[in-house]
């Protein structure tokens, strides 16, 4: 019996996702018993903000009927309180003069936090910061300090309580779930043009906001056959 | 109120009478840096307004024609006041008219309006994607400008952004180790 495997969802990738029309690849998926989960926080970034914008509404359409479908799963955190802890954690870990650098938001801050409650270590997002504060903080430091050309002090205690409770995370982009779509033949429906699917599929995600590059989508075409 | 807002404001004033568009474009990218470093929320309208007017200067033909050039005076002594408020030090009053700044730029605007995006709505888009270039989070951004993610995505998914800071881990590397994870499914 194949065993069901979880990944958590930030609201950008879902954006990416169904904004380039590979709602099915999420169907997909979850076909191949994987859940896709959300927080409350990212279903309303998602669906029920977008929902009241006219150039919004459809996207977030058809993020809901994946919802309703069962293909994406809605939780809410455990503990609220929570949330407001972990984001003064994040939040007080750079700072400028003295004053903490406001990194994250209730959003991804919730995805943590669900991470954590529901022993998740896998998680889709498209965006930049948070994926580099798991990875790699002290690239996000020579960031700001390259940006704004000052000092960035780190609060290390802050930072090796986060790295302690989230470093383990594995953070992925929806271009690798893409890449792992096609590797498990789901462009396979367009027969002999199914590479150049994906290879505009990744184009596609990338003006869509997902955090690549040219050179990572150029380099990682040349390894598929 | 700290001397950063202060000297914003006077170099506003002096970009407004000066009609200097690179002046102002500055402003607004200095108020976008105040936002995350000094971590203020009082930069998010000078910035509004300066980009604003930065555009509203680039054109003549918004700012010398019709109600917008009527308008003029009346913005001159709206920032003859900001002068007056930021001497006396008194925020509130800046805030306030600084805000009705932006709401009679927003009424004169949609009397001729062009686009369905309205300028103040650009400057909260221009404002906010700068922040998530600077390094803020893309939730941490929309909030802080008050727009939806998906505005924010949209436009920097067309700049060179991911290009120019790069990923720690290439794609392939990620895809390895996503494979190890999802790889064995059938």
């Amino acid at each position: 019996m194949t065993e069901i495997k979880t990944m958590l969802c930030d609201a950008g990738t879902l954006i990416a996702l169904t904004e380039t029309c590979h709602c099915d690849l999420l169907r997909f998926f979850k076909k191949k018993k994987v859940n896709f989960i959300i927080s409350d926080k990212v279903k309303y970034e998602c669906v029920d903000h977008p929902l009241n914008i006219k150039k919004y509404a459809l996207q977030a359409l058809r993020i809901n009927k994946l919802i309703e479908e069962k293909v994406i799963k809605v939780i809410s955190i455990k503990n609220p309180d929570e949330a407001n802890e972990v984001m003064s954690l994040t939040n007080k870990i750079f700072y400028s003069k003295s004053k903490p650098i406001h990194l994250i938001d209730s959003g991804e801050t919730e995805l943590l936090i669900l991470a954590k409650e529901l022993g998740i270590d896998h998680l889709l997002i498209d965006e930049r910061t948070t994926r580099t504060l798991i990875e790699s903080p002290e690239t996000l430091k020579e960031h700001f300090e390259r940006e704004f050309k000052t000092h960035i002090a780190t609060k290390e205690v802050n930072l090796n309580k986060f790295k302690d409770d989230y470093g383990n995370i594995k953070v992925y982009r929806s271009c690798e779930l893409l890449a792992i779509g096609y590797k498990l033949k789901y462009f396979d429906k367009f027969h002999a043009d199914k590479k150049k699917y994906l290879e505009a599929s990744l184009y596609n995600l990338k003006y869509n906001g997902c955090a690549i590059s040219f050179n990572e989508i150029k380099q990682y075409l040349r390894t598929v056959d | 109120m700290s001397h950063v807002v202060k000297n914003t404001i006077r170099k506003l004033v002096l970009a407004y009478k000066t009609k200097d568009v690179r002046g102002l474009k500055n402003i607004n990218h200095d108020c976008t840096m105040a936002m995350v470093l000094q971590n203020d929320p009082e930069f998010l309208n000078i910035g509004i307004l300066s980009y604003m007017f930065s555009k509203i200067f680039a054109k003549p033909k918004f700012w010398k024609q019709g109600k917008m050039s009527q308008a003029m005076n009346q913005f001159r002594n709206y920032m003859d006041k900001l002068t007056i408020y930021s001497k006396r030090d008194d925020s509130l009053s800046i805030d306030r008219t600084v805000k009705a700044m932006i709401t009679l730029l927003e009424t004169l605007e949609s009397q001729d309006k062009k686009y369905i995006r309205s300028l103040e709505d650009s400057a909260r888009l221009k404002m906010g994607s700068r922040l998530y270039a600077q390094g803020l989070s893309l939730g941490s951004a929309s909030h802080k400008v008050n727009i939806n993610k998906k505005e924010i995505i949209e436009f920097v998914g067309k700049t060179m952004m991911a290009d120019r800071v790069p990923s720690k881990k290439q794609m392939t590397e990620r895809v390895e180790e996503l494979n190890d994870y999802l790889g064995d499914l059938q």
